[in-house]
């Protein structure tokens, strides 16, 4: 007699999953050996081994939140995890999510792989990723999920409003620009959907309102707390989408890329033939979701409309007036420095663009079909239609061809992170007096001085952002008052003012534009001197006052709020059935 | 007749399939190439660092 064995279910791989995938597959080839253990440490991309919860990570210690609250996420992972793991774990979460949030939007497997290929291989994952905004990409990454989530809301079904406040609050974790990406999209999608135009607009202001809970944790102390200084118009022009192919400003930025540093641009982009291609790729894809017969959908369509405006800002300021009207907006309204560095808002026009993708792969595979077409033929048709973006930027695979190398801090660097730790308080002033630094260790790659993050007390450096051609003016007050004093001559005394009780010069630097000197050492170690500014007393930076804690709160809020939605939606169900 | 336009469509599908995956397959080669061509050696030792380097 024989058992029958009962058949195992296996778990269907709906289209979300199959993006998530794909995205996945797209990570590990793109990031390659940069997945080895140790840290990617180039221009904005700085992680430490463990990331300190303190008055700056929380967005309450006065300064400009520019890392907030994406700072305090990685130092509540870090504290369980080593920096280096969240770094990895963080940077591959972009390419899953986003490959699973847009193939989510598609209503079949090949149409959600190839809209994961082009979500998460695109020159906008690749010029971001290269510049180091993390935090940017992961808020791009969480836009699709966000706009599925809004789309569920709009149209009434169950559990819509919680998973729109769910991500609406993850969204608020990866930061302002993510978070400013999420609401145009949430209120595009919103104003899309099929209700009232009363019930529409309403819905839009209770999204504005829980938008504004969740992310007072940066605008709060970036209005209330931060000096009240506007951003230095020189930015605009120096940030400014530029052409990185040969098809001017608007069509570069159409095809994800037009990022102000060319540092970080992709040789096969300056070439008429392979930008061209891309370039067709993307009129395909647009084409595809405009006659898809979907633009009825709330979501196609409100992802459509977020992505022309997107588009319509990031290339905004390099167009005749734009400039000028940007720079008004940077000058005079707070804020609005956001819209600075321009190409940032590509990020839902490349979502558009992905699902338009998704589409066209789905159109070649019916037509295919069909026409009864021989199925290698069809399967090669699909994986042109799935793969064009890996073809056009094959630079980006395997660590943007060995550029983005793991490295470890030299063991200097953790000694004298301990002498610090170990000395009364005050705050650290790091020279030579600049903003980014290049280590022989870090292959002379430019990147963002690390000691800000390395220790846990304030940390003063030159916040003015060093250019070929200029200098944008940073937002520190008492950083401008030790660079006027470091060219006067003698900083010591206004060291001493602004609460300075150590000074660490990193000798390995160029020494020019200005290092201090002849102060009692009080540790060395390879690369680094570490000295006492004698007569200096403890911390000039007050404490944090109730009221800086108001961003906090918001933010706690609104998860409570989301998790309350949450439960009660649970609660319904579960009382239905 | 439409049964020959539809031969033809399909002989033009299955052609232009294999054409098409073809050069897209040899323009990601010359892209890459071109990339590890940009990639260049560790820039020389200067006073100024700028952001745009």
């Amino acid at each position: 007699m024989s058992t029958a064995i009962p058949a195992r279910r296996l778990p269907r791989v709906t289209p979300g999953i199959a993006g998530g995938l794909t995205g996945l597959i797209c990570g590990l080839l793109a990031l390659g050996p940069a997945l080895r253990p140790g840290y990617l440490l180039f221009y904005d991309m700085v992680f430490v081994p463990r990331l300190p919860l303190s008055a700056r990570t929380l967005g309450i210690d006065g300064s400009v939140p520019r890392a907030v609250p994406n700072d305090l996420v990685v130092a509540l992972a870090s504290s369980l995890l080593p920096g280096w793991l969240v770094q990895k774990i963080l940077l591959l979460a972009v390419f899953v999510l986003v490959g699973s949030g847009v193939g989510g939007m598609l209503r079949t497997r090949t149409g959600a792989v190839a809209a994961a290929v082009c979500a998460a291989w695109n020159p906008y994952v690749g010029e971001r990723l290269a510049i180091g905004h993390w935090g940017f990409l992961l808020g791009y990454a969480v836009l699709p999920h966000l706009a599925r989530a809004t789309a569920a809301w709009a149209g009434d079904r169950r559990g819509g409003r919680a998973r729109t406040a769910r991500w609406t609050v993850l969204m608020a974790l990866t930061g302002s620009t993510g978070a400013v990406f999420g609401l145009l999209v949430t209120a595009c999608v919103l104003l899309a959907g099929a209700a009232r135009w009363g019930r529409r607009l309403g819905r839009t202001a209770v999204a504005l309102g829980f938008f504004l809970l969740a992310n007072a944790v940066w605008w709060f102390p970036f209005l209330f707390l931060a000096p009240r200084e506007s951003g230095d118009p020189a930015g605009v022009s120096a940030f400014m989408a530029r052409a990185d192919t040969p098809w001017g400003v608007v069509l570069s930025v159409l095809t994800g890329g037009g990022i102000w540093n060319r540092g970080v641009w992709f040789a096969e982009r300056s070439g008429v033939v392979t930008s061209g291609l891309a370039l067709l790729g993307v009129v395909a894809a647009v084409g595809a979701l405009a006659r898809s017969g979907r633009l009825r959908e709330p979501l196609v369509r409100g992802v459509l409309v977020a992505g022309v405006i997107g588009a319509v800002l990031a290339f905004g300021s390099a167009l005749p007036g734009g400039r000028g009207l940007v720079t008004w907006i940077v000058r005079e309204i707070p804020g609005g420095g956001l819209l600075r560095d321009s190409q940032k808002f590509a990020a839902p026009w490349m979502l558009a663009v992905a699902l338009g993708a998704g589409m066209l792969a789905e159109v070649v595979r019916r037509a295919g079909r069909r026409l009864q077409a021989a199925p290698a033929a069809v399967a090669l048709a699909v994986a042109v239609a799935a793969l064009w973006p890996v073809a056009t930027l094959p630079g980006l695979a395997w660590g943007a061809g060995g550029k983005w190398r793991a490295v470890d801090y030299p063991p200097a660097y953790r000694q004298i992170a301990e002498v610090i730790a170990a000395q009364p308080q005050g705050s650290v002033a790091v020279f030579p007096w600049t903003l980014y630094r290049r280590y022989a260790w870090d292959h002379r790659v430019v990147v963002l001085d690390p000691w800000q993050r390395l220790v846990d007390r304030d940390v003063l450096v030159n916040d003015d952002l060093p250019l070929s051609d200029r200098v944008v003016r940073g937002e520190s007050t008492r950083a401008r008052a030790v660079g006027d004093a470091l060219r006067s001559g003698d900083p010591v005394p206004v060291l001493r003012r602004e609460g300075v009780t150590l000074v660490l010069v990193q000798t390995d630097q160029p020494a020019q534009p200005g290092i201090v000197t002849g102060l009692p050492v009080l540790a060395r170690a390879p690369g680094l001197v570490l000295m006492r500014v004698p007569g200096a007393v403890g911390d000039a930076t007050p404490a944090p006052t109730p009221t800086a804690w108001t961003g906090l709160g918001g933010l706690a809020l609104a998860v409570l709020g989301a998790a309350g939605l949450t439960v009660a939606e649970r609660v319904r169900t579960g009382s239905r059935r | 007749m439409t049964t020959e336009n539809q031969a033809g469509k399909k002989t033009a599908y299955n052609v232009g399939a294999g054409i098409i995956g073809a050069l897209l397959a040899l323009f990601a080669i010359f892209g890459l190439i071109a990339q590890q061509g940009a990639i260049t050696q560790p820039q020389t030792y200067k006073a100024q660092i700028s952001y745009d380097q």
